[in-house]
């Protein structure tokens, strides 16, 4: 236990090295978040369209999301995997899944720590000069909203963690396959856009993806869209999924392993 | 012919001063203290058209100072320098195709490409004439053995084969005067003999003036027929390459000798001799007797030589030497 | 001898021609779903301001493009030059006969925009399709003049970042945020406030890029005009001129002239 805290500590520590990709990333965050609110000012403006919420509403959605996108949209562990693959190194670790895991997700802390100290709080103060945060809707919401999140950490894990395995059958495509995933994951968990705007059949397929509780599902209780019985529903929901993705992680460990071995490492 | 003249050459580089210290280090990023450190302190030299020049010195002695300014590519603080009468950090484009700089240990040639590619390149930069370039082409790919090896790209070549291309390259536009760092490091014996024979044969053909930093010795033994030192920015020698054993008093030569009957004492006034095994080692001075004048004094004695060897007062302890001063 | 040196990169990218192709099919997925955004937001709203789906389209694309040709020629140059200096391979580009800027930019023209350069110009001339413009030679002469003035324009950043690592170090950062900075335009610039607005047209004129070429050609009363196209090309062929000289001082300083 105690050397994957260490493992998690390093993983902070090697972050603050690269003080360029601190200032770059709270600049990146803080442009990208103003033009979002910038934009839907306008929409919310020009449009006399219902949307459901107000717009103040909207832009605590923004600052949270992007806050949350910081934390779970990253290719780190994508690229960890896909590189311990090319190296061989991951024969390593063929009797032992657990550890592997373990250890990438140690260090997908450490680095997320990191963020949330150096990049997302300063991100959030520099924003709440010119933007209104606003207070979430009661306390069981802000409580459901944080226990949403952490789970939700383990859905993206999963996911990049699949698809860096995915390299052995993909190999030299991290590249795309990262922007691809990038992509889906930004689109149809509700970080860019709110799911519910989306059209019904759009809407259809984002609703059946645990990729929602990283965003859409957290941020709604937030500020108040969906509380009660349904907070205790989407809870329940995130459960089976973190599950299922155990369960199918531990599958496509087991067939990449079998490639590996046949392969000849 | 002087085709290189150096005057009273000058450079002095202004570096920031990295201070020690919490609030140093503060006042470091707003104002930068600078210390003036000299590369070059006065140094005075001219070199004659077909010359082979060995400018050698320890390293940061001032070597690729002094040849970056000839170059054109760096400006003095103060001083003169001509190269085929024309200043070259003056008039840059003037100078750029006279010379050539090849470095040992950076290519010039594109890596995914067939060599004759960056050959094209040179063509198109030089502007040298579709006649001449196909003459230069020719003769310098036969002489130095490259020939066949037009449509290779440079990533699937040898060091040694690269080099030669990078020759090729750089002398396609028959430059008068040729810089070159370092050209055979790293290289085989083979490479290197290939190399200096290149060097030889062009410099004979052609004229072309030479200037070697290197530091292998051999390269400036079997090639240079002159020798610059430097060190700490001032020149410390320059003339003729044979000069520069009895300049610095290394005469020193050992002769070794097998004698028929072996028990025999062996005694030599005057001279210093060691016994090793069964050979005995003489250590004299060539001013005192040449090697010639040694065997005739031994066989005068009446010994009985049956094996011996000479070794020569070396290049290398005397360059040992002037580096360790 | 320039386009030479370019036709050179080119021949040795497209030696591993397969990659090409795999870099267009990439850059195409991060096209369809910004599209993808556009037109999901559209759907809910209608417009977006006021602006339809393709006249959007066209905005995002005609950036896409303007800023795509100028990297390829710019872009990997300048962010090498740190490198080049630290290593001292800058001599080489130094010492030959030729301009030395022309020489490294020439040797250094990335492939890989090419893949931005055909979807953006492919994106944008769809888009026009849709878009109802009544076409005339001066207008398609004048529009055309302000994209080569944009192209200047962003190439002068980028020339910028490059030059300013003769003074302080790393180009590569500058040129990262200005890789990023450059999305602010991906949506008509009156969606920001008045000061930002001045800000993206004077002082950081990104939006002489795309919005006001477009405003230009299709958003008719707007606030450009036929001048502000030729304004457009003179302030980028002026901008980069000066640029220019800053890059060539660097070199100088480098040399150690004037010390």
């Amino acid at each position: 236990m105690a050397r994957y805290c260490y493992m998690a500590y390093l993983s902070f520590k090697s972050s603050i090295a690269y003080k360029a990709e601190v200032w770059f990333g709270i600049f990146t965050s803080v442009l990208t978040l103003s033009i979002q609110i910038f934009l839907w000012k306008a929409l919310f403006q020009y449009g006399e369209s219902n949307v459901g919420v107000s717009f103040d509403q909207m832009i605590t959605y923004f600052i949270l999301s992007t806050a949350l996108s910081l934390c779970l949209i990253n290719s780190s562990v994508l690229d960890e995997i896909a590189k311990d693959i090319r190296e061989g190194t991951i024969a390593n670790y063929l009797a032992k899944p657990y550890k592997y895991k373990i250890s990438l997700l140690s260090k997908s802390l450490g680095r997320i720590f990191f963020s949330l100290l150096f990049v997302i709080m300063p991100m959030i103060i520099i924003s709440s000069i010119f933007f209104t945060i606003q207070a979430p809707h009661s306390l069981v919401s802000l409580l459901a909203t944080i226990l949403i999140s952490i789970c939700s950490f383990y859905i993206f894990f999963s996911i990049y963690y699949i698809a860096g395995l995915s390299t052995f059958w993909f190999m030299g495509m991290q590249g795309a396959i990262g922007l691809l995933i990038e992509n889906i994951l930004r689109l149809l968990s509700g970080a860019l856009i709110p799911i519910w705007i989306f059209p019904k059949w759009l809407y259809t397929i984002a609703s059946y993806l645990p990729v929602r509780y990283g965003f859409d599902v957290p941020i709604s209780i937030y500020i108040g869209r969906t509380a009660g019985s349904d907070i205790v529903k989407g809870i329940a929901v995130q459960f089976i999924w973190i599950l299922s993705l155990i369960i199918v992680d531990n599958i496509v460990w087991r067939i990449s392993i079998r490639k590996l071995v046949i392969q000849g490492g | 012919m002087e085709v290189i003249k150096v005057e009273n050459l000058k450079k002095v580089y202004r570096i920031p001063k990295r201070r020690e210290g919490f609030l140093n280090t503060f006042k470091d990023l707003i104002k930068h203290e600078y210390e003036d450190k000299t590369a070059l302190a006065d140094i005075s030299f001219s070199i004659n058209e077909g010359d082979i020049v060995g400018y050698i010195g320890p390293n940061g002695a001032g070597k690729s100072t002094t040849i970056k300014i000839m170059a054109g590519i760096l400006y003095p603080t103060s001083g003169q320098v001509t190269v085929n009468e024309v200043i070259p950090y003056k008039e840059k484009v003037r100078n750029a195709k006279e010379i050539s700089l090849i470095a040992g240990n950076r290519s010039n040639l594109y890596w995914d490409l067939p060599i004759i590619d960056t050959f094209e390149l040179m063509k198109r930069i030089y502007k040298i004439s579709d006649k001449k370039y196909k003459q230069n082409l020719d003769l310098l790919s036969e002489v130095i053995g490259i020939k066949d090896l037009h449509t290779v790209p440079a990533r699937q070549l040898s060091l040694g084969q690269r080099m030669r291309a990078d020759f090729v390259a750089s002398m396609l536009h028959d430059p008068k005067i040729v810089y070159l760092d370092e050209p055979t490091i790293g290289l085989d014996i083979v490479a290197k003999d290939h190399i200096r024979e290149f060097i030889k044969t062009v410099n004979s053909e052609k004229r072309t003036t030479v200037i070697i930093t290197s530091h292998d010795i051999a390269d400036i033994e079997r090639i240079c027929n002159r020798v610059i030192v430097i060190d700490y920015g001032k020149i410390i020698y320059s003339g003729n390459i044979d000069n520069l054993n009895s300049e610095y008093n290394n005469n020193k030569c050992i002769m070794k000798i097998k004698l028929e009957d072996k028990a025999e004492s062996f005694n030599l006034e005057g001279f210093d001799v060691k016994q090793v095994n069964d050979m005995y080692s003489i250590s004299f001075e060539r001013k005192k007797i040449t090697p010639s004048g040694m065997l005739n004094l031994l066989l005068e004695k009446g010994y009985k030589i049956i094996d011996f060897s000479l070794t020569e007062p070396s290049l290398e302890d005397t360059i040992k030497a002037i580096y360790e001063k | 001898m320039f386009m030479h040196l370019v036709w050179l990169n080119v021949k040795a990218r497209l030696q591993y021609g397969r990659s090409f192709v795999y870099e267009i099919l990439t850059s195409m997925v991060g096209y369809i779903f910004e599209f993808l955004a556009v037109w999901i937001i559209i759907n809910q709203f209608n417009s977006i301001i006021g602006w339809s789906f393709f006249e959007i389209l066209f905005l995002h694309a005609l950036g896409y493009f303007v800023r795509a040709t100028a990297s390829a020629f710019l872009w990997r140059p300048m962010w090498l030059m740190s490198d080049y200096m630290q290593r001292g391979q800058l001599d080489k580009f130094l010492l030959s006969p030729v301009n030395s800027f022309m020489y490294i930019v020439g040797s250094n023209f990335m492939t890989y925009a090419l893949s931005h350069v055909i979807l953006g110009g492919m994106v944008a001339i769809i888009s026009i399709f849709f878009i109802p413009i009544d076409w005339t030679l001066l207008k398609a002469l004048l529009f055309i003049c302000s994209l080569i003035g944009a192209m200047f324009i962003y190439g002068g950043f980028i020339v910028f970042s490059g030059a300013i690592s003769f003074w302080t170090v790393r180009s590569s950062f500058l040129l990262r945020v200005l890789t990023e900075a450059w999305s602010v335009i991906n949506y008509p610039i009156t969606i920001y406030p008045r000061g930002i607005q001045i800000l993206l047209t004077f002082f950081i004129p990104f939006a002489l890029l795309n919005y006001y070429p477009t405003v230009y050609l299709f958003r008719q009363p707007g606030n450009s005009n036929s001048w502000t196209m030729i304004l457009i090309l003179a302030a980028g062929l002026s901008f980069f001129t000066l640029v220019y000289k800053l890059w060539w001082y660097g070199v100088r300083k480098y040399q150690g002239a004037g010390s």
